[in-house]
C-alpha cells in the first residue's frame, strides 16, 4: 500500500534497564518500519514501553539489543532529523517564547540572525505571532503546546514524535490543535513528512493516523499493526471509525 | 443572549476562555452540521456546563457563533475562521477584536499616552474602573491573550508595559 | 522495608566517615607561631573592619558558589558519585568548624606568605560554613527539573557547556537564592571563630568585625562591642534589603513550580529594587559583568562544545575517553584518600591515650542531654507562639520578617556576654550554655514549624470549630499531627546547629578567665585551644561526628519517613 520510502527502521531492538531489583525488560523484539508521509500512532496501556521506543527511536536512549536505522543508517546518537513534543510542554520557565524555541537551534550552526528568523517564521506557522516576548507561566497549556510544537518545528526534522502531546489540554483546545497539527503534516512548504504520535485514547489514535501500532506490556511488545483507510476530515461519529475504535479496544484489552 | 455588542453602551467584560478553545469549540459545532444544542455539547465532550458557557460567551463576543436560546450556531465568519489557514484566521480576530468595546477602550487609553505604553498597574487600575465588578487581574490577563493572538497588544513583563502592536 | 541497614546505604556512609576523619588527621602542627596580622594604623576604624570581614565573606561565598556548582552538578549527573558526593558532604555539614582548623592553617599557611596564607586560612574556614548546603541546594535544583524538560533539552544535543549554562544552573540558580542567605547567615555565626585561630599554643588572629568584637568582650569595652553589634547588624539589614530580596524576586521566574511561595516572598518593594538594577545606568557595571559572564560562557561553548557530536553520542571516542579520565581521576582520589585516612585513624585509635573511650563516651552523653535539654526549651516557647499564631494569620506574616531579621543576627556575637553575665549573677555556667544551645537551635524548629503550619489548609481549621474541639483537644489531633513532618525536619536541622553551637558554648575563654562546663565540645574545644592534642582533638571529633551521623540515619531520617507517610495532607 505505501509506494513511499521508508524513511525509518527499528530493528530487532531490545531494551532493558538495571534497577535495584535487577534486569527490567523495557522492550523486546520490536521490528518497526516507518514510511514517509504517513502518520502513525501508538497505542497501548501505561509502561507498555511506548515512550521508551520513542526515546529510541529519537536516538535519546541506545537499544540494548538490535539497532534503529534511519534511511538506512544505522543510528549513532541523537537523530537529528527527529524532533518530539512533550505532554508536558518540556518548555524553560526563565525563557520567552521566542527564546525558547531559539534554544532547539542552538546545536545547529546557525548565526543569531538567522536562527531569530527561523523561529519567527515558525512561531508565525503556529499562530504564536504577537506572543514572543511571552513567559511560560503567561500562557494557557494549548498556547505553552503551540510553542513546543514551533520548537519542534523549527530544526525543520523530517519526523516528528510526539509523546501524549494533547493529554494536559482540555478538550475543546485539544481539538484546536489535533487539527493544526494535521494541517502542518498535511503542508507541502514543511519538511515534515512522517509522524509518530503516542497516545492512551483510541479515538484519537484512529481519528489523526494512517496507522496505529498497538502495544502491550511485560515486556513492551508489538501487538498488531491496524491500518485506517480512512478519508479524513474523519468523523468521529461514522461507524467506520467506530469500527476500528472497536478492533483496536480489543487488541489492548 | 444579547449579541450586538458593537452597539452596547455598557462594557462587557470578558470571559476567561483562550483562543484556542474558542476555535475548537467552532471546529465541534461545526462537526454537528453548524448548529447544536449546548447541553449535548457539554455532555458529548465531557466538559463542565461552566466551563463551556465561558467559552461560548468568548465565541459570541467574537461574533462567530449567535445563540438563540439553548442553540449555538456558527456565523458564517465563524465557518470562515474554520475554513481559513493560519494569517486569514488572525486577520478575521483583529477585525472582530476592534468591535469590542473593552479593547476600544484599551486601545484609546493607550493612544492617549506618550509613547502609547502603560505600565500594568495603571493599566489594571483603569480596567477595574471601567468593570467595578471584576477581578481586574483576570480580565488583564484574558486581554493580553486575546490581544497578543491577533497582534493588537504587546504586553513585556519584563519592562513591565503594555502597548499598541503595530506588527 | 528491609533490614535497617540496607536501607541506610552503611557501606557509603562508613567511607564517607573515613573520609572525612581525614581532616582531623591532618592536624601536624605547623611550624609558625603567634602570629597577629597588624592592622594598618590608617585603616583602624569600625568600617575598615567590617569591610575587611565583608571581603573575607565576599571571597568565601563565591568559592563555596563554585564548589557547589561543581559537586552539586556532578551529584545529579550521576547516581553512581552522587552516592559518594551527598554522603561526604552531609557528613562534612555535621563536622564542627573546629575540626577545620588544623587543616586550614597547615595547608593554607604552607602556600603563601604567612600573611596571605592565614587570610586564606580564615577565608577556608568561612568556606566551610557556607558551601555544604548550597550543595544540597544546587543538586536538589538539578534533580526537581521536570522529566519532560529534561528530555526535551536532552535531545537537542547541546554540548556540557551549553548544558550547564543553559538548563543546570538556571535550574539551581532559584535553589541557590534560597539558601544563600543561610549561607551568610552561618558565616556571621561563625565568623568570629574564624577570624580568631587558636590551636594550642598557637594563636592567629586577622583584623575584621569578629575580633574586633571579640577583644571587645574581653576587655569589658561594651561601647565597641555594642558598636560592632549594631553595624553587623546593619549589614545584615541592608544585604537583606538589597540583595536577598531583589534575587528572591528575580529567582521567581526560574522555578518550575511557581506557586505560593512566590507570591508571599516578592514584594512590590523588592520587585522595585530589582527594576532598579535592570534599568538605572548607574547600575551598568552589574551589566557588563553579567555581559563578560556570557562571553566567558560563549567562548568555552564554541572551543569545548564543538568536539561534541550528536550523531555520535552512542559511540564517540573524544567522549569516552573524557569520560572515563574524569572518572579514573575521581575514583583514584577517593580511594587514596580511603587508604591514607585509614592508616591515620588507626595509627590514632591504636595510640594509648590518658583519655579513656569510656570518659569520651560519658562527654558524649552529658552533651546530647544538653541538647536535649535546650531542644525540649526551644520547643516549649515555639509550639505554643505558632499555634496561636496559625490562627491569627495577620500577625504571622509579621512575626516572620522579624523572625527573619532576629535570626540572621549571629548568637555566637553574645556568647561571650551571655557566660558572662550567667556567671556573675547566676554563679553557673550551665544557665549559660542552655541558653546558647537554645540561640542555636530555636530558629530552624521555628521556621520549620511556621512552615508546617501554613500548610494547614482551612477545611482543617473548619473542621476544628465544626466538632466543637476545646483548645488542647485541636492542638492535640489536628495541630500536632498536620505538622509533625516539619516538627521532624526542624528538629533534625535543630539539633545539628544545637551540636554546633555546643562546641562554642561548652568552652569559653575570655582574657584569663574560663566557663567550660563537662562535655565532648569542651573536649574539643580545650585539646584545640590548649594542648594542641591532636589525637585527642582526632579522637573526640571521630567519636562525635560518628554519633551525630549514626543518630541521623537511625533515628530521625526513619522517623521522619513515618511522620511522613503518616502525616502527610494530599491535596
Amino acid at each position: 500500500m505505501n509506494e513511499f520510502e521508508k524513511i525509518l527502521s527499528v530493528e530487532n531492538v531490545g531494551r532493558s534497564f538495571k534497577t535495584k531489583a535487577g534486569n527490567f525488560i523495557a522492550l523486546e523484539n520490536i521490528n518497526l518500519d516507518f514510511f514517509e508521509e504517513e502518520f502513525v500512532a501508538i497505542v497501548g496501556p501505561s509502561g507498555c514501553g511506548k515512550s521508551t521506543l520513542l526515546k529510541i527511536i529519537n536516538g535519546m536512549l541506545k537499544p540494548s539489543t538490535g539497532k534503529t536505522s534511519f534511511r538506512g543508517k544505522a543510528l549513532g546518537g541523537i537523530n537529528l532529523e527527529c524532533s518530539m513534543v512533550y505532554q508536558n510542554f518540556g518548555l524553560l520557565p526563565w525563557l520567552s517564547v521566542l527564546e525558547n524555541i531559539e534554544l532547539g537551534l542552538l546545536s545547529r550552526e546557525l548565526s543569531n540572525a538567522q536562527a531569530q528568523k527561523k523561529a519567527a517564521h515558525y512561531i508565525d506557522k503556529v499562530g504564536l505571532d504577537g506572543h514572543e516576548e511571552a513567559y511560560p507561566r503567561e500562557l494557557s497549556g494549548g498556547m505553552k503546546q503551540r510553542v513546543g510544537f514551533a520548537r519542534a518545528l523549527a530544526i525543520e526534522p523530517e519526523i516528528l514524535l510526539m509523546d501524549e502531546p494533547f493529554s494536559s489540554l482540555d478538550p475543546l483546545t485539544a481539538i484546536n490543535l489535533r487539527e493544526e497539527i494535521l494541517d502542518i503534516w498535511e503542508d507541502p512548504n514543511l519538511r515534515i513528512t512522517t509522524v509518530i504520535m503516542i497516545t492512551h485514547q483510541i479515538e484519537e489514535a484512529v481519528e489523526m493516523a494512517d496507522r496505529v501500532i498497538v502495544m502491550d506490556g511485560s515486556p513492551g511488545h508489538v501487538v498488531k499493526e491496524v491500518k485506517i483507510p480512512l478519508e479524513r476530515p474523519r468523523n468521529r461519529k461514522s461507524k467506520e471509525f467506530d469500527h476500528y475504535v472497536g478492533e483496536i479496544f480489543e487488541l489492548i484489552t | 443572549m444579547d449579541h450586538d455588542s458593537s452597539s452596547n453602551k455598557e462594557i462587557q467584560s470578558l470571559p476567561a476562555a483562550g483562543i484556542s478553545e474558542t476555535l475548537g469549540l467552532l471546529e465541534v459545532i461545526d462537526d454537528h452540521g453548524g448548529e447544536e444544542k449546548s447541553y449535548s455539547l457539554a455532555s458529548e465532550l465531557n466538559i463542565e456546563t461552566d466551563s463551556l458557557l465561558t467559552t461560548i460567551k468568548a465565541a459570541e463576543m467574537f461574533g462567530f457563533i449567535d445563540t438563540p436560546g439553548r442553540d449555538v450556531i456558527l456565523t458564517p465568519i465563524g465557518k470562515q475562521m474554520i475554513e481559513t489557514e493560519m494569517n486569514t484566521k488572525k486577520q478575521l480576530l483583529l477585525e472582530q477584536l476592534r468591535k469590542i468595546e473593552l479593547f476600544a477602550k484599551v486601545k484609546e487609553a493607550l493612544e492617549s499616552q506618550e509613547e502609547e505604553r502603560l505600565s500594568r498597574d495603571d493599566l489594571l487600575k483603569m480596567i477595574q474602573s471601567w468593570l467595578p465588578n471584576e477581578k481586574a487581574e483576570d480580565q488583564f490577563e484574558t486581554l493580553i491573550n486575546w490581544g497578543r493572538w491577533d497582534e493588537f497588544l504587546g504586553y513585556s513583563q519584563d519592562d513591565d508595559y503594555v502597548y499598541l502592536d503595530q506588527g | 522495608m528491609g533490614p535497617i541497614w540496607k536501607n541506610i546505604q552503611i557501606k557509603w556512609y562508613s567511607i564517607a566517615l573515613i573520609l572525612v576523619a581525614l581532616l582531623a588527621a591532618l592536624s601536624q602542627t605547623p611550624e609558625v607561631d603567634t602570629f597577629i596580622v597588624e592592622l594598618d594604623p590608617l585603616a583602624n576604624s569600625l568600617a575598615s573592619q567590617i569591610f575587611y570581614s565583608f571581603l573575607r565573606m565576599l571571597g568565601a561565598f563565591v568559592f563555596a558558589l563554585v564548589f557547589a556548582l561543581t559537586f552539586g552538578v556532578l551529584a545529579a549527573t550521576s547516581t553512581t558519585r552522587a552516592k559518594v558526593i551527598l554522603p561526604v558532604v552531609d557528613i562534612l555539614q555535621s563536622v564542627p568548624l573546629l575540626g577545620f582548623f588544623p587543616t586550614a592553617i597547615f595547608w593554607f599557611m604552607k602556600l603563601g606568605s604567612a600573611k596571605v596564607g592565614l587570610e586564606m586560612a580564615v577565608v577556608f574556614l568561612i568556606f566551610t560554613s557556607q558551601a555544604w548546603n548550597l550543595v544540597f541546594a544546587v543538586y536538589d535544583g538539578i534533580k526537581n527539573i521536570p522529566e519532560s524538560t529534561k528530555q526535551a533539552v536532552e535531545s537537542m544535543a547541546l554540548g556540557p557547556v551549553a548544558k550547564f549554562r543553559r538548563l543546570y544552573l538556571p535550574a539551581a540558580f532559584p535553589r541557590i537564592v534560597d539558601n544563600a542567605a543561610l549561607s551568610w547567615a552561618n558565616g556571621w555565626y561563625f565568623l568570629m571563630a574564624c577570624e580568631i585561630i587558636a590551636l594550642g599554643p598557637l594563636n592567629y588572629e586577622v583584623p575584621g568585625l569578629g575580633s574586633v568584637m571579640f577583644r571587645a568582650v574581653e576587655n569589658s569595652d561594651w561601647l565597641t562591642f555594642y558598636k560592632g553589634l549594631g553595624a553587623l547588624f546593619a549589614v545584615i539589614i541592608a544585604m537583606d534589603f538589597f540583595i536577598w530580596r531583589p534575587l528572591g524576586a528575580l529567582a521567581s521566574v526560574y522555578r518550575f513550580d511557581f506557586g505560593a511561595q512566590d507570591e508571599e516572598n516578592s514584594s512590590e518593594l523588592s520587585e522595585d529594587v530589582l527594576s532598579f538594577y535592570r534599568n538605572h545606568w548607574i547600575c551598568s557595571p552589574l551589566h557588563w559583568l553579567g555581559q563578560s559572564v556570557d562571553w566567558i560562557f560563549t567562548k568555552l561553548e564554541d572551543s569545548f562544545d564543538d568536539k561534541y557530536s550528536p550523531e555520535k553520542t552512542h559511540t564517540s571516542k573524544t567522549w569516552k575517553w573524557v569520560d572515563a579520565c574524569i572518572s579514573i581521576v575521581f575514583w583514584t582520589g577517593i580511594a587514596s584518600a580511603l587508604v591514607w585516612s585509614s592508616l591515620e585513624i588507626f595509627e590514632v585509635l591504636t595510640t594509648p591515650h590518658p583519655m579513656t573511650a569510656a570518659s569520651l563516651l560519658l562527654a558524649i552523653f552529658y552533651s546530647s542531654l544538653r541538647v536535649l535539654g535546650a531542644y525540649v526549651l526551644c520547643l516549649s516557647w515555639i509550639l505554643p507562639l505558632c499555634f496561636w499564631l496559625h490562627r491569627r494569620q495577620s500577625y504571622m506574616r509579621w512575626a516572620q520578617s522579624t523572625a527573619q531579621i532576629l535570626a540572621s543576627i549571629p548568637a555566637t556575637a553574645f556568647f561571650p556576654v551571655i557566660a558572662v553575665l550567667s556567671f556573675r549573677f547566676f554563679h553557673t555556667t550551665e544557665l549559660a550554655v542552655a541558653l546558647m544551645l537554645v540561640t542555636g537551635m530555636q530558629w530552624y524548629l521555628l521556621f520549620n514549624i511556621i512552615g508546617g503550619a501554613q500548610s494547614i489548609g482551612s477545611d482543617l481549621k473548619d473542621l476544628g470549630k465544626a466538632l466543637d474541639l476545646t483548645r488542647l483537644q485541636y492542638f492535640k489531633n489536628i495541630f500536632l499531627p498536620a505538622i509533625a513532618p516539619a516538627l521532624v525536619t526542624g528538629s533534625i536541622t535543630a539539633v545539628g546547629g544545637g551540636w554546633n553551637a555546643l562546641i562554642i558554648a561548652e568552652y569559653i575563654k575570655i582574657g584569663d578567665k574560663l566557663y567550660k562546663v563537662f562535655g565532648i565540645g569542651a573536649i574539643i574545644s580545650e585539646s584545640t585551644f590548649e594542648s594542641g592534642d591532636r589525637n585527642l582533638v582526632a579522637y573526640a571529633l571521630f567519636f562525635m561526628v560518628f554519633v551525630i551521623v549514626t543518630i541521623n540515619k537511625l533515628f530521625w531520617q526513619p522517623l521522619y519517613s513515618w511522620a511522613e507517610k503518616k502525616f502527610r495532607m494530599d491535596d
